[in-house]
């Protein structure tokens, strides 16, 4: 398998230089990379559009595009959403570089909600079932107790379910939470949540963009069934030195960034920590006093622009949540990511990156009372390097390929048993997964355009390793030990990419696409919500990967000039090796945790509605989602199809941003989902003295159904002052209508008559208050 | 599971409505299994409270009305056990009843209840309504007992084997600060013993305070030696409880049980907590009991400890 990976490789190596000498006949080039003009940070999105034929190209996520044209003049008009669009007159002889900065138009900056990146993207661009948020979009968005969340508002977007009140956790289109691919300047992350989960690990201030999408995945990327959420940090100001912070009611934050060497590097720091914790240690309140809990993270980025064709990017982020209860327990868990990046322009049609990337999730639990005293670590480490190539082969075909190499290293569990001086160690494994994928977008005429790819993975387990064998009762009959660097399987194959885009006239268009993803490692976790002591494990002999195929259809139309954007999709999608684990599992730290795993099918399927308002004082969106999603895993709910745990067929969501005048900004935001699935018993009996429930379904009750206000106003303090300092207040009111909705329900016997058994209904938050207090200069 | 079970907790300490015989105020029970107290402790009540704590400021529970469904067939319920320190072996035979019935589930009489061991077949007998006992035999450490049960023309049957006991050599207590309420100060009953050479044991202790079993199902603690196998538990705490007013009586038996009975009482425990998102799907606790009872059948080494007094002022309360 290593030598066809080799083959692979060089093969990938070897069509550099026949794309090279492909480049070299054409027509001449027109490349360069569009920025900021006030802090130069690269524009991800942003269009070239050359009137005379009609064509045009968009920027890449580093901020690069290329075009390539007859020799002749052009009028150029570089546009890009909340920026004045920019006309500028070349003469094209040879190859152009044409870098170019757009100024911010200071009206759009306050008003745009959801930056569709260029005014037409959503009937023009080839792909679907896809949403881009810029950091200021998801600034605007009232907040839950202030503290602006990514991961909070795209729960608000169609098809993106939440997966319980508050949590950051989150469902695509039926699937489960570890579906989600959630990169951040490239590398996972593998537990994206905060206080676990109450918060998201993303710093707002230190984010420049953001893009889900929900179904037809670029080629490039993979590894999770239902969706990629692509993160980008900012670059840092490369103009001037800027600080950029906040003070909340839970958290404060500060950010600063500035040039290194002025136009030719620069730096972002940003970091952020809760204090709820003090507060709680004021109290006279024993149960609430010395104890701990809060989190911190620290954003880090560095670019330098070595030369026109090579740019280095540093990234990194660090991250902990420190819970202590008394003297008796503590616990802390936590990401870290470092990516460093290498751009380079090889000529005016070909722009490549590689990147190392790092990324670690561990957490460790310790319990300091009795004479058991003992610490638990476990984790997951990734190693990797990747290259993407993209080929403006010329105005009508872009073609991407590149490969990558990951090492995955996964710690179960180790334990300390403090007293004994022994450790007890649920053994490591590691594997290693090969990637090799190739994709063009190619305009076929101007009303069709078709994006077709193919990604090939290969996924290999590694020794040491010692690997249950299990029979088909799922006991387990023995065991294998393999050798360090043992190869002992390999779970392979292609996960073909299209999606094809057909202009019905100028503001609309019919767009349809299939993709086919496998997943080849999971969460082993038994609730829904999940927990920072989850852990992920990947295939095996025993563990088939998961494959979903996934087809959607939609019709998307601006109205009023772009101003407004609708769509609707509709999708299906089939997933096959699913995992469940048996009634009662035992999930941790058991080494034959295999052996809890149970498989099957899932299916989901739905509709997506939405309109949203881009520009003008008032904008956001209106969305509407009905789905269904279900699942039939063997020995589960009686072998039957049972609702999947974040089925929630109607799902309304309503978000408004609206811009009161020179000083003022409200928001708005009310959704509406169906209640959640829940297991309910139908029988009881009773043992060792307890009431003890009876099922007869899996998940064959709905909690009541879910609905919310949340209310934002923004006020600038010095708005029109001649001032260095810009400052502004944020009140947030979240759950003003102060809706009990249901987070569970559970069962309490009456406190006179123990035979009693009565439902109750726990609801988390009421209405919650909060300010923020904003500044920057 | 964890956020309604830490809320529960706060409120029940706040109010001191858990009242334990004699008028000893025991905690909210705690599902640790001793020994592996990382299995239990990870789903455990202390874990998330301070967040919780400050949820709470917000959060409610409401009474609710919920249409459920009465259970579409009824199950036998088999609370079935032999022992070696007697020679009662019994059988309790009860059925299942709707959720929202509030009641104690009825008597299952008329049943035909025998155990085989060694080739000889005994018969029980139904003393009272569905509690069947037999007085002939007595239990044996390495024997396997054959349950079976025939009822309403239905048949069910169970296996279990009775697992080396565990003998305590002694019993003691220690004072333990939970550290809140500063005003409720607490000790730990501990266990001495040597245990079994041979792995793969499991082991389920109970206490008695002043001649009272708490027999309750989440007063039990459990013990596996699966991974620290052998050793001597040198004050192993089994049971964290409030302190005495003055003096109180300690009692503590062990008994041996089979894997298949540790995981039974631990998810028993798990699933009389509160349904909840961090919790695990809920699922029926099923037993070794067949044709889909409710219950377990199991044969155990019974060894009980000498009483101990604890009196308040030795540990400086």
């Amino acid at each position: 398998m290593k030598s066809r990976f080799a083959l692979g490789l060089m093969m990938l190596v070897f069509m550099l230089p026949c794309v090279e000498a492909y480049s070299e006949q054409r027509n001449p080039v027109l490349s360069g990379v569009i920025k900021d003009a006030t802090d130069g940070e690269t524009l991800i999105g942003a269009t070239v559009y050359v009137k005379e034929v009609a064509r045009g190209s968009v920027t890449n996520v580093y901020g690069f595009y290329s075009l390539s044209l007859p020799k002749g003049s052009y009028n150029l008009t570089i546009s890009y959403l909340g920026y004045e669009s920019l006309e500028v007159n070349i003469n094209l002889e040879d190859n152009l570089t044409g870098d170019y900065e757009l100024v911010p138009s200071s009206i759009a900056m306050e008003e745009i909600v959801v930056s569709g990146r260029r005014r037409d993207e959503n009937v023009t661009e080839t792909s679907m079932s896809s949403i881009q948020l810029s950091s200021e979009a998801i600034k605007k968005v009232p907040a839950f107790m202030g503290e602006v969340d990514l991961l909070k508002t795209i729960q608000m977007l169609p098809g993106v379910q939440n997966v319980a009140e508050g949590f950051s956790g989150f469902s695509v289109r039926g699937g489960a939470t570890d579906h989600n691919l959630i990169l951040l300047d490239e590398a996972v992350v593998y537990n994206a949540s905060h206080l676990l989960g109450f918060f998201s690990v993303f710093n707002s201030d230190a984010i420049k963009d953001m893009s889900i999408h929900k179904g037809d995945i670029p080629a490039q990327h993979g590894g999770r069934l239902a969706s990629l959420l692509d993160i980008r940090m900012r670059d840092g100001n490369m103009k001037n030195f800027a600080v950029t912070g906040g003070v909340g009611s839970i958290a404060s934050r500060l950010t600063l960034e500035g040039p290194i060497v002025n136009e030719k590097a620069s730096f972002m720091l940003s970091g952020r920590r809760t204090y709820a914790d003090m507060f709680l240690g004021l109290s006279g309140d024993s149960l609430l006093n010395n104890n701990t809990l809060y989190f911190y993270d620290l954003n880090m980025k560095g670019n330098y622009i070595i030369n026109k064709n090579h740019r280095i990017y540093l990234s990194g982020y660090y991250g902990r949540d420190v819970f202590g209860f008394q003297d008796i327990m503590d616990m802390n868990w936590g990401n870290a990511t470092q990516t460093v990046r290498w751009n380079y322009i090889i000529n005016d049609r070909i722009f490549s990156n590689t990147s190392l990337i790092y990324s670690d999730y561990q957490y460790r639990l310790g319990f300091n009372q009795g004479i058991d005293n003992y610490k638990w670590d476990s984790g997951i480490t990734d190693y990797g390097i990747k290259s993407d190539f993209t080929f403006y082969m010329d105005p009508d075909n872009t073609i991407r390929f590149g490969g990558q190499v990951f090492r995955h290293k996964f710690q179960p569990g180790e334990i300390r048993i403090t007293a004994s001086q022994s450790n007890i160690q649920i053994p490591q494994n590691s594997s290693i997964e090969y990637v090799l994928y190739g994709s063009n977008e190619q305009t076929l005429s101007e009303r069709l355009s078709l994006q077709y790819g193919l990604r090939f993975v290969a996924y290999q387990n590694m020794g040491e390793a010692k690997v249950y064998d299990f029979d088909e009762n799922y006991e387990s009959t023995g065991y294998t030990n393999y050798g360090k660097g043992e190869v002992y399987n390999t779970s392979a194959g292609l996960e073909p990419r299209l999606s094809a885009a057909f202009r019905l006239n100028q503001v609309s268009s019919l767009k349809s696409s299939y993709s086919r993803t496998r997943q080849y490692m999971q969460l082993a976790s038994n609730s829904s919500a999940g927990m920072p002591t989850d852990v992920w494990f990947p295939v095996s002999p025993n563990v088939k990967p998961q494959i979903s195929d996934q087809a959607a259809i939609g019709y998307f139309r601006n109205l009023n000039d772009n101003m407004f954007e609708t769509s609707a999709e509709v999708y299906y999608k089939y997933m096959q090796n699913q995992i469940d684990f048996r009634d009662n599992a035992n999930i941790y730290f058991n080494e034959k945790m295999e052996g809890e795993i149970r498989t099957g099918m899932a299916e989901a399927y739905g509709l997506e509605v939405m309109v949203r308002k881009v520009e003008g004082r008032l904008t956001g969106w209106v969305s509407y989602t009905f789905s269904n999603a279900r699942r039939k895993i063997s020995e589960i709910n009686n072998n039957d199809w049972y609702s999947a745990n974040y089925d929630k067929p109607h799902n309304f969501s309503l978000v408004l941003n609206h811009d009161l005048g020179r000083r003022w900004d409200v928001g708005l935001n009310w959704v509406y989902t169906s209640g959640a699935p829940v297991t309910l018993p139908t029988g009881r009996w009773e043992y060792g003295g307890v009431i003890m429930p009876g099922y007869s379904e899996r998940n064959g009750y709905r909690l009541p159904a879910y609905h919310r206000l949340d209310l934002s106003a923004t006020v600038q303090l010095n708005r029109g002052r001649n001032t260095r300092i810009n400052h502004e207040l944020n009140i947030s009111v979240y759950n003003a209508y102060s809706r009990k909705n249901p987070f569970t329900i559970y069962f309490e016997a009456d406190e006179d008559n123990s035979q009693n058994m009565g439902a109750k209904q726990l609801s988390l938050f009421g209405i919650v208050p909060s300010v923020t207090w904003n500044f920057r200069f | 599971m964890l956020i309604t079970a830490i809320y529960l907790l706060i409120r029940r300490l706040r109010n001191r409505k858990n009242n334990a015989p004699n008028g000893i105020h025991c905690l909210e029970p705690v599902p640790v299994i001793q020994g592996s107290r990382f299995k239990g402790i990870i789903k455990n009540r202390f874990f998330p409270v301070i967040l919780l704590l400050a949820i709470t400021a917000t959060s409610c529970v409401d009474d609710i009305e919920l249409n459920l469904d009465p259970e579409e067939y009824e199950r036998l319920i088999v609370h079935a056990m032999v022992t070696d320190t007697g020679y009662v072996q019994f059988v309790d035979l009860r059925k299942t009843i709707p959720y929202d019935q509030n009641a104690s589930n009825p008597a299952a009489t008329d049943a035909i209840v025998t155990i085989e061991v060694d080739g000889f077949t005994y018969q029980l007998t139904e003393v009272s309504p569905g509690y069947y006992e037999n007085r002939e035999f007595i239990g044996e450490t390495g024997k396997t007992y054959i349950l079976n049960i025939l009822y309403e023309e239905q048949i069910y049957t169970a296996t279990s084997t009775m697992a080396e006991g565990f003998e305590i050599d002694s019993i003691g207590a220690k004072k333990f600060s939970l550290g809140w309420p500063a005003d409720m100060p607490h000790y730990e009953i501990l266990l001495y013993g040597q245990e079994s050479a041979d792995p793969d044991q499991f082991y389920l202790f109970k206490h008695s305070l002043n001649g009272v079993w708490a027999d309750t199902l989440y007063y039990w603690g459990l013990y596996t030696d699966t991974y620290l196998n052998g050793r001597y538990l040198d004050g192993e705490s089994i049971r964290i409880i409030e302190s005495p007013k003055d003096s109180i009586e300690i009692e503590v038996l062990s008994m041996s049980i089979s894997e298949e009975y540790f995981w039974f009482v631990n998810n028993a425990i798990m699933n009389y907590m509160p349904n909840m998102f961090f919790s695990p799907p809920k699922a029926n606790v099923m037993g070794n009991i067949s044709n889909g009872a409710f219950g377990f059948f199991v044969a155990t080494s019974i060894n009980v400890s000498e009483k101990m007094v604890v009196h308040k002022k030795d540990f400086g309360w």
